[in-house]
Order: C-alpha cells, then sequence, then structure tokens
C-alpha cells in the first residue's frame, strides 16, 4: 500500500498532507518533485495546496504541463485514488481529469476561514466514512476557488451523483449565499466518473488532529485508507 | 510530358501531362520586357522564379487563397492545375511606379492613400491596354460580380503578401495576377515572381525585381536571388492574444470596477469585463502559420476552453 504527495514548486500543504495522512492512517506518503516523469504504481496520490508554479497565468494552468501529471493520469486510469485539494483541485481541473474551472472569488478576497461543508454523498472512497447531509467544519484558503462549469457538465455531475460537498450554512442549509468563493450551486467538490478522483477546494488536512482544533477532516483520510485495503 | 510544350511564352513553357486536369508549367531563363522588344537572359531566372512563385502559392494557399498551385516538380517546373485562362491582367498597387507613374506623372514610390487595382486586356497584340469596367462587360471577359469578386481576391492577397514581404524586409510596390476557370470556380493561376512584381528592399528602396533588368541597373539576376533568400528567412511576427471571461462566466473584477467607477460619478457605464493581454514575439514562416500556431497554444495553455475565449491577432514585428 503506497501513498504520494506531489511536491511542484510553490506548494505549501505537502508536509501537511503527508502529516495528517500518517496521524490518521499510519501510512508514510513518499513527497514525490513534480519533475519525476515515472512513478511506482502507488495505490493514492495527493496533490497538495499551494501556489504551484507562481499560479501565473491561471491556477494549475502551468502545473498541468508538469512531467508527474502524465503519471498522475496514468495512475487514474490504473484505477488509483487521486485527491486534489484546494491549487491541486484546480490543477486537476486544468488537466480535464475533473470538469469545470475554478474563478476569482465572487467578492475579489481572498479567503482564509472555516466553512461548513454538507456532504452530499457517501458514496466514493472518499466520503464512504461520513454521512449524506453530514455537516463539517473545515478551513478553506483560497483566492480562485468559484467552482463554474458548464450546464451539461452540470447536470450529469448531478445525474450521476458526483457533487462530492457543498459550502453550506452553520445549520446546513445550503442556498445561494452559502458558498463565501459564489461557487456555483454552492459545489466544494467534485468526483470524475469513475470516482476515483476528488478534487474539492477546501482543506481537510488542516483539521484531522484534535490539537489542530477539530477532526473532521479525519474520516476521509480513513475512509481513503481502508479503501485502499488498510484496517480501519 | 510531351516533348514538344503545349504553349510556349515569353518566361514559360506549359506542357499537358497524362492527367487531363494538370498542367507542368516549366520557368525559362528568357527576359523580355518592354512587349517583347527588349529581350535577353537572366541567370537561374527559371529556377528563381518558380521556387518564388511556388513559395508565394503556398503562402496564399495557407491564408486559404484558392490556387492553381500543386506542387513543385523540379527546380525548373510546377504542377498546376489546369485553368481557362480570363485574359486579364489585374495589378494592385501599393506605392507609385512604371506605367502609373507615368500615366499620371507620379514621382516613383509616391504612397497611394489605398492599395489601387487596375485591370490590362492580356493581347499581346494590342500591347495589353489598361481597359475599364465597361470595356470588360463590352468584351464579355467576366460578369460584373465576378469583376467585383477579382478586385476584392486581389486587395485580399495584396494584405497577405505585403504583411509577409513586410515581415522579410521587402516593400511589396506592385504586382500582376492572373485567374483562370477551372468548373465553376475561379482561382488564382499563373505566376509571382520578381518578373511580375515590384519589390523594393524596405530600408533602402534598391529594387529587387526585373527592374533592375528593364532600366539596365545590373545584378538582375542577384536581385532575383536576394529575393528569394528573404522569403525563405523565417521572419519575426508579433502575436496578440486577447483572453477574456465567455459572457455566461460572471466576471467579479468587471463588476467592483463598474461599482468604483459609480461611486465616481460615472453613471454612464453599464457592463465591464477585465480579460488578458498577452503579447508574444516570436519567429514564423508567414502570418496564417503564426496565427494557426497561437491558436493551438491558446487552446493548450493560454486560455481555458471551459472558461475563456480568445482573440488572436498577428503582425510583422517591425
Ligand atoms: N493553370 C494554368 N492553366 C492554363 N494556362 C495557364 C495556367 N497558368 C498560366 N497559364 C498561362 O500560361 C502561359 C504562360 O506563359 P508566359 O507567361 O510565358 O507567356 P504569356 O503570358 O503568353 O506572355 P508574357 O507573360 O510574356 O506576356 C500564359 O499564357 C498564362 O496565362
Ligand atoms: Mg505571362
Amino acid at each position: 500500500m503506497k501513498a504520494a504527495v506531489i511536491v511542484f514548486p510553490g506548494s505549501n500543504c505537502d508536509q501537511d498532507c503527508a502529516r495528517s495522512l500518517k496521524a490518521t492512517t499510519g501510512l508514510k506518503a513518499d513527497l514525490v518533485w513534480h519533475k519525476e516523469s515515472s512513478l511506482p504504481d502507488y495505490d493514492l496520490v495527493i496533490l497538495p495546496g499551494g501556489f504551484a508554479h507562481g499560479d501565473y497565468l491561471r491556477c494549475g494552468a502551468i502545473a498541468r504541463f508538469s512531467p508527474v501529471l502524465a503519471e498522475v493520469r496514468r495512475l487514474a486510469q490504473r484505477g488509483s485514488l487521486i485527491l486534489g485539494i484546494c491549487n491541486g483541485f484546480q490543477i486537476l481541473c486544468e488537466a480535464q481529469l475533473l470538469p469545470g474551472a475554478l474563478l476569482r472569488n465572487r467578492k475579489l478576497k481572498y479567503l482564509c476561514q472555516d466553512v461548513f461543508l454538507r456532504v452530499e454523498t457517501e458514496r466514493s472512497p472518499f466520503t464512504s466514512l461520513y454521512q449524506k447531509a453530514q455537516i463539517l467544519r473545515i478551513p478553506i484558503s483560497h483566492g480562485e476557488g468559484g467552482y463554474s462549469v458548464n450546464p451539461k457538465e452540470l447536470q450529469k455531475l448531478k445525474d450521476q451523483d458526483r457533487v462530492a460537498f457543498r459550502y453550506a450554512h452553520a445549520d446546513g442549509l445550503v442556498d445561494d449565499t452559502s458558498a463565501p468563493n459564489g461557487s456555483l450551486e454552492a459545489i466544494a467538490g467534485v468526483l470524475n466518473e469513475k470516482r476515483n478522483i476528488l478534487g474539492l477546494m477546501p482543506h481537510p488536512e488542516r483539521l484531522a488532529e484534535p490539537e489542530l482544533g477539530g477532526v473532521d477532516g479525519r474520516p476521509l483520510f480513513e475512509a481513503v485508507f481502508a479503501a485502499m485495503g488498510g484496517a480501519a | 510530358m510531351t516533348e514538344t510544350p503545349l504553349y510556349e511564352g515569353k518566361a514559360k513553357k506549359v506542357f499537358r501531362t497524362d492527367r487531363a486536369d494538370e498542367y507542368l508549367v516549366f520557368f525559362k531563363d528568357d527576359a523580355t520586357a518592354f512587349n517583347g522588344v527588349k529581350k535577353g537572359r537572366i541567370e537561374s531566372k527559371g529556377e528563381l522564379n518558380n521556387a518564388i512563385s511556388s513559395a508565394f502559392f503556398e503562402i496564399l494557399a495557407q491564408a486559404g487563397i484558392k490556387t492553381h498551385f500543386l506542387r513543385r516538380v523540379d527546380a525548373n517546373s510546377m504542377l498546376v492545375k489546369k485553368v481557362d485562362i480570363i485574359p486579364l491582367e489585374v495589378v494592385t498597387r501599393n506605392l507609385a511606379a512604371g506605367s502609373l507613374a507615368q500615366r499620371l506623372g507620379w514621382a516613383e514610390g509616391k504612397a497611394l492613400p489605398s492599395p489601387i487595382v487596375e485591370f490590362y486586356y492580356k493581347d499581346d497584340a494590342l500591347g495589353d491596354p489598361l481597359i475599364n469596367n465597361s470595356h470588360i462587360a463590352a468584351l464579355g471577359l467576366v460578369t460584373p460580380r465576378e469583376l467585383e469578386w477579382l478586385e476584392l481576391q486581389a486587395l485580399a492577397i495584396n494584405q497577405i503578401l505585403r504583411q509577409f514581404l513586410l515581415a522579410r524586409d521587402v516593400k511589396l510596390v506592385d504586382f500582376k495576377l492572373e485567374f483562370g476557370r477551372v468548373g465553376n470556380e475561379i482561382i488564382l493561376a499563373d505566376e509571382i515572381s520578381p518578373d511580375t512584381c515590384r519589390f523594393w528592399d524596405a530600408q533602402t528602396n534598391q529594387k529587387l525585381d526585373k527592374d533592375r533588368f528593364r532600366q539596365d541597373l545590373g545584378q538582375v539576376s542577384e536581385a532575383y536571388q536576394e529575393l528569394y533568400q528573404r522569403l525563405l528567412n523565417p521572419a519575426a511576427y508579433k502575436a496578440r492574444v486577447e483572453v477574456r471571461l465567455k459572457p455566461s462566466v460572471l466576471d467579479p473584477q468587471g463588476e467592483a470596477i463598474l461599482r468604483s467607477l459609480k461611486s465616481l460619478g460615472h453613471v454612464e457605464f453599464s457592463s465591464i469585463r477585465v480579460g488578458k493581454l498577452i503579447e508574444l514575439t516570436l519567429t514564423g514562416d508567414s502570418e496564417a502559420q503564426v496565427k494557426e500556431k497561437m491558436a493551438k497554444l491558446a487552446d493548450e495553455l493560454l486560455a481555458n476552453p471551459n472558461m475563456e475565449n480568445y482573440a488572436i491577432t498577428v503582425e510583422p514585428k517591425q
């Protein structure tokens, strides 16, 4: 059972991801430099948050051409789990491994705060240990997190139960104002058709241990570990 | 290819091929001027004109102009689509020279406010006289609509060649085209070479065309060679890619600017969209080729098709 966290120039959540994975599952991830063009068959690859390549041009636009992305694509096809958090989500969208794009936050401000998420599906290797409609508290930290997708793709996401999380108010209500970044239909995270790729803007790795002030991110890592065949 | 040409002109021989719809055009070294009054030979002219014409036809084809050119077969000849030549010489001018300068008493090199298109009746016995729309109608050479199309086509070709040459430090002073019919279509035929165009060095106005022969300026073959060299050189282009959010995508930046404009009292603005302007300098073969390359690059990297549209403009870098 092998896991990797990809490190781009400008990644800054790589260590956090590795640490939280270890703390929650005991699994020690390899930190893999983005120039690697040949990877062992990792069961889990995490694309962490940060500002890969300075986020120049568009977030994730340049990272998408890093040699390692071809390998990520290969592993995704093979069925490995791919988790893109924040900048990692942006990279997965740019690489067209997930549909849609992430736009400037509606109010143009960089947002660094806790948000509430409603779990929209428990049918995925990432969310199986949550309950549908469960409310989580998880931090966000981004300037470009407004999820946007064309109407056809949106319909597909909904029909196939591929919206993983939505931004909610504290009481669990999801409406036009519950996404602080202006995301379309308050979408915070989406799955690919095979459900082995998840991208989300919030940072589950930042609230996965009691010392950090909360553990709502923990079941995501535990679910992934279980899906990889680890004992929960 | 048969031994005897189907037709032999002053500059070229036309041969039948084993295909009924194709001709082989052989470019000769012979040079004539003033309707055959002055005769001579220009060393390697056939080869150079074949190569130069081929290059121009390729550039035009890339830019979407239909031509008779199929391919260069050997040093002196090219394979072309057989057409029924329309006996009109379509001349387009950017600067005054030759017969226009003479007729109107203009100094050679005088800039024209906009390009001028002229029609000459292609008839050696008459000395290829200048004719107007009514003459053309009376001769029944083309319909008024076709004539209009020929003029627009000449202007479009002018635009393409002018930019292409300017990027290689050559001014396109004027040039003569011949068109022909194939089926229901009219396509560009004959040749585009220093025999049929005036090319000047953009810095020194040095002549790089048949005027060197007409006016006994010497270094004729060298000038043709120089022009050919310049065509082969990749040129520098400036490309601008404007990237804008699709109309369906909200633009929070534009809205913020709109709000602050309104708060400054500028109530006349109703919408503002903010985009990106990316300017690039690169070398390439032609505007069309550079444009195609930029479009690929925009699709791949510069714009995100999920949320953005783009527009590309390319011009020679001066
Ligand atoms: N695709 C084509 N199909 C048929 N004829 C063509 C085609 N392209 C050019 N021609 C004709 O082939 C001939 C080429 O010969 P050339 O240019 O040497 O002689 P010319 O035009 O008769 O005389 P000159 O150019 O010296 O005034 C021209 O008559 C030209 O109109
Ligand atoms: Mg001719």
